[in-house]
């Protein structure tokens, strides 16, 4: 299409992609951590969106306030093609921010792929959230630039966007305006396929809409084909919106856990989803390392598993792993207490009153370990430390029925 | 081709062009050729990949009537196409127009442009027709004594004024 081929080349977003770019990796390393898992690469890549979205927005509203210039508009109002050559504005610099999105997505991946994480990806309609979401923005965009055609057009689009994001969720539709950036490990966890497919369903009705109240508002009148448009994607919002807001609990807790479908053998088992094997291995390995360093004072437990909340009437332990504390590849100290001092699901974490007993147990053993795990010598455990360590590895666990 | 002649400052005078006789309905590949040879017809071929901004007055009014030369339209309207050029762009576009194989509509206070351009000439005012011949005609109307350059203006003055009831 030359009308979007010829905003490509002279759009904003063309001279600006380095920054998107830039920017979008900027806010991608900030975070720690990702790079062991794809699913949480490709979530943090798609949250960037939540940059580039108003970006876009700013941007084409800027192009579309621009291409509101006297010989364009009057030319464009009275030619065949008049009012789509002006969508060219809008997909010229929705091009351009969907291949910085795929760039980050790029650097995310190979970042991932070179943390070890374990293929294949889980977590692509986190990207489609973000495209989708970008498009939202490209639409507002295109809206506010038609209706303003002057400078401010640019900086009110931008706000609008970003305004939305900010309080979008509490408009009664949970996520609205927002793809991926989960802000911890998505180890054994994906997005809800409804809830994602709800939400892009959303940002395309939202993008749709705005782009037909932009041709009408830059034009003499509405085509029966936005008008079309216009009266479908309202109706869509209204049920998508409808049950998005019916299905709150849902939407809620869009991440969904999956069970532990793999386990690592040796000295220490560990279990977790596969697409966390390498980190299990490592985990598997620091434990036994760090038993071995403790002594055998306490029978210790020599099986784990992540995500056990999932099906907790299983014996073992529950590994507590956060990669965005490792150091050098390696589980951090706080993790490896917190696992060693839950050998078992115990029934008392999952009641309505809080464990107080388990918990002060769970407390004297873990300064004990960290004790051992920081010292040069370790330490023997007294009386007091064995009878806690019983106290955990004996409780009653959670029915499976229960 | 309007009066004022404002686009996109990013955009290169090919792609205006380009842009605007593809908003005329043409195919891709025919806006990029016709808007090509339409740069050629109006001596911008070396500019045609230069940025509107960096393009003078004069060139953005040529670029202006490149796009309306690549529409491929039966009848040019062309609102005072002079204006902003100085003699020796005016000059260039005179003698461009004259190429032009098709009928031109020119609406122009300049008489010097009507003279030189047009072949028949309708004199407006508030809406009423005053006059309607050819460029000879014009000048005839002037007062005798009117030096041989001025009569087409000093015809075209008398006409308006005999209009309005000043004479």
């Amino acid at each position: 299409m030359t009308a979007a081929r010829v905003w490509m080349r002279s759009g904003s977003a063309r001279r600006l992609l380095p920054f998107l770019v830039g920017m979008a990796l900027a806010l991608l390393l900030l975070r720690k951590g990702w790079n062991h898992e794809w699913g949480w690469a490709l979530d943090q890549a798609a949250g960037t969106s939540s940059l580039l979205s108003p970006v876009t927005a700013g941007l084409i509203a800027h192009d579309r306030a621009r291409a509101a210039e006297p010989s364009l508009a009057s030319l464009a109002q009275t030619t065949p093609r008049g009012r789509p050559g002006l969508i060219g504005v809008l997909l010229g610099s929705l091009v351009w921010s969907m291949i910085a999105l795929v760039l980050v997505a790029a650097v995310a991946l190979v970042a991932a792929w070179r943390g070890g994480a374990v293929w294949p990806p889980t977590n692509w309609i986190a990207l489609a959230e973000a495209i989708a979401l970008l498009f939202a923005g490209a639409g507002v965009g295109f809206a506010i630039g038609a209706w303003t055609r002057n400078r401010a057009a640019g900086p009110l689009a931008f706000a609008t966007m970003f305004v939305l994001q900010m309080f979008g969720g509490s408009l009664g539709v949970p996520e609205a305006f927002r793809a991926g950036g989960s802000v911890g490990t998505l180890l054994g966890l994906e997005r809800t396929v409804s809830v994602s497919s709800s939400l892009i369903a959303l940002h395309l009705c939202v993008g749709l809409l705005m782009l037909a109240c932009g041709d009408a508002a830059g034009a003499r009148g509405i085509t029966p084909l936005w008008r079309h448009v216009g009266v479908w994607t309202s109706a869509a919002l209204l049920l998508l919106s409808g049950a998005v807001a019916h299905r709150q609990s849902q939407l809620h807790d869009p991440l969904r856990a999956t069970p532990a479908d793999t386990c690592v053998p040796g000295p220490v088992t560990v279990c977790g989803p596969r697409a966390a094997r390498p980190l299990l291995a490592q985990a598997g390995k620091d434990l036994a390392a760090a038993q071995a360093r403790l002594g055998k004072d306490l029978d210790w437990v020599t099986d784990y598993e992540l995500n056990r909340s999932n099906r907790p009437e299983r014996a073992g332990g529950v590994l507590t792993l956060n990669p965005e504390l490792m150091r050098d590849g390696h589980l951090s100290v706080d993790d490896i207490a917190a696992t060693l001092t839950t050998p078992r699901p115990c029934a008392g974490y999952f009641a309505a009153a809080p464990p107080v007993d388990l918990m002060a147990a769970q407390s004297r053993v873990m300064e004990w370990v960290q004790q051992g795990l920081a010292g040069s010598t370790p330490t023997h455990a007294t009386s007091d430390i064995k009878s806690a360590y019983a106290s955990l590895t004996g409780c009653p666990v959670v029915k499976s029925d229960s | 081709m309007p009066q004022q002649c404002v686009f996109p400052g990013n955009m290169t005078a090919l792609e205006v062009v380009e842009y605007l006789t593809w908003m005329r309905g043409a195919n891709s590949g025919d806006a990029r050729r016709r808007a090509a040879e339409a740069l050629d017809l109006v001596g911008l071929q070396d500019r045609q990949r230069s940025r509107i901004r960096a393009l003078s007055g004069g060139m953005v009014r040529r670029v202006a009537l490149a796009q309306a030369l690549a529409s491929n339209a039966d009848v040019l309207v062309l609102d005072e196409p002079s204006t902003g050029l100085d003699p020796e762009q005016r000059r260039t576009m005179v003698e461009m127009l004259g190429r032009v194989e098709r009928s031109v509509l020119l609406s122009s206070h300049v008489m010097e442009d009507v003279v030189d351009i047009c072949s028949r000439v309708l004199v407006l005012d508030s809406g009423r027709l005053l006059f309607a011949g050819s460029t000879d005609d014009l000048a005839s109307a002037a007062p005798d004594g009117t030096r041989e350059d001025r009569r087409a203006e000093a015809g075209f003055l008398r006409l308006v004024a005999r209009g309005r009831g000043l004479q």
